[in-house]
């Protein structure tokens, strides 16, 4: 509102209007976890840039920006890769992962396994070849 | 004098109850120098002229006084108007509120006479904008994402399509979450269901069902079986406070 000399509000001005404009808050820096429960089917050319947990059934293609954790219960007919991935359930295809493979002693992958580093806890099932470190390097073993 | 302030009241301010707040709210607008049209809704007019034609006599600011619903009801066509929008919730609780840092009843008026804006998304179904979210309960519509991949609950559940999210309202992304156990619940005294949810972020995609569905719209229901559904990046100016969240 503007004022007249006397200081009193003058009605014949318009009032006025100073918008500031803020920002809205800062989003959180990391990527968002997402997550596939049990229930759900995705089927086609999945993905995400952060982490991502699987509990559900995915069927065709997955790339994973950060780490990929497969539940006991998921059931993924895919192509995967990841950065890193922990397995608890059954993967059926190909795996590969630029850091690690964490395999859990639930852990069933019927498919060809790639990654720099590999663990595997006693009772892991793999079927299908392993190349283990950097490059080309690595040799096929089923166990 | 035109303000550029215009005021939507919800037609249920017109009961006797509310009838010394309303009062007392407009002496606190022309207290702080921010009065202007009152627009009152009523069932003869529909709300959609009335609000157009506020805007047509030069209003730049538009406050739903209310609750959530005031506003929310108009969502469909507002982004389109041009405008800050702002709220006064007067009536119940507001969801809205909290997240714009716009306090109850006429303390929010101190929040909208300093005039602090800001842009958001908004999310768009079909040919209609929503601010919130859409919520398709209890069903086994596919939710298509970019063209890129196809989600469903295998046995039913409820898929919500969420905009207005906590610090991340302008990041050009709707929030999914696809519940499986239980639809939300009924009655608000019910505790939430601690069921697994999935969650993920789209930033197109589409709603398909071989059978009719009905999707509850910023908390208006829609039935189709085929819905297009986006978001465009800060389209809508909102008027808020200092303690916002979004």
């Amino acid at each position: 509102m503007a004022f007249n000399f006397n200081g009193k509000p003058d009605p014949t001005m318009d009032e006025v209007p100073v918008p500031s404009y803020v920002p809205a808050p800062a989003a959180p820096v990391t990527p968002p976890i997402t997550v596939i429960a049990k229930g759900v089917r995705i089927e086609g050319d999945f993905g995400g840039e952060g982490d991502m947990r699987i509990e559900g059934e995915v069927s065709g293609k997955l790339t994973v920006g950060g780490t990929l954790t497969v539940g006991q219960d998921a059931n993924i007919k895919a192509e995967i890769k990841t950065s890193a991935a922990v397995v608890f359930g059954k993967i059926e295809g190909n795996i590969t992962a630029e850091k690690r493979i964490e395999l859990k002693s639930t852990a069933n992958i019927v498919g060809d396994v790639k990654t720099a580093t590999l663990t595997v806890e006693p009772g892991a099932k793999i079927n299908g070849n392993m190349t283990i470190g950097g490059g080309n390097a690595g040799a096929g073993a089923t166990k | 004098m035109i303000s550029s302030f215009a005021y939507v009241f919800d037609e249920r301010l017109a009961e006797r109850k509310y009838e010394r707040e309303v009062v007392r709210l407009e002496a606190e607008l022309a207290r702080h120098y921010i009065g202007g049209h009152i627009a009152r809704l009523t069932l003869f007019r529909k709300p959609k002229e009335t609000i157009e034609d506020l805007v047509r006599e030069g209003a730049k600011y538009l406050i739903f006084v209310g609750d959530d619903s005031t506003m929310l009801r108009q969502m469909s066509y507002l982004p389109d108007l041009g405008v800050t929008l702002g709220i006064i919730p007067m009536i119940g609780t507001s969801i809205l509120a909290p997240l714009m840092g716009v306090k109850m009843g006429l303390h929010s008026v101190s929040a909208i006479a300093s005039r602090l804006t800001t842009d958001v998304d908004i999310g768009t179904v079909g040919d209609r904008y929503f601010l919130t979210d859409v919520i398709i309960p209890d069903t086994r519509a596919e939710l298509d994402v970019e063209g890129r991949f196809r989600l469903r609950p295998t046995e039913g559940g409820t898929i919500m399509v969420a905009n207005l999210v906590e610090h991340s309202s302008t990041d050009g992304l709707l929030d999914v979450a696809v519940r499986v156990a239980a639809p939300p619940r009924r009655f608000p005294w019910q505790r939430p269901q601690p069921s697994p949810e999935t969650r993920l972020q789209l930033s197109q995609g589409a709603i398909r069902s071989t059978e009719i569905v009905t999707l509850t719209v910023d908390g208006q229901a829609l039935q189709g079986t085929n819905f297009g559904i986006g978001i465009k990046q800060k389209k809508l100016r909102l008027l808020v406070g200092k303690g916002r969240k979004i």
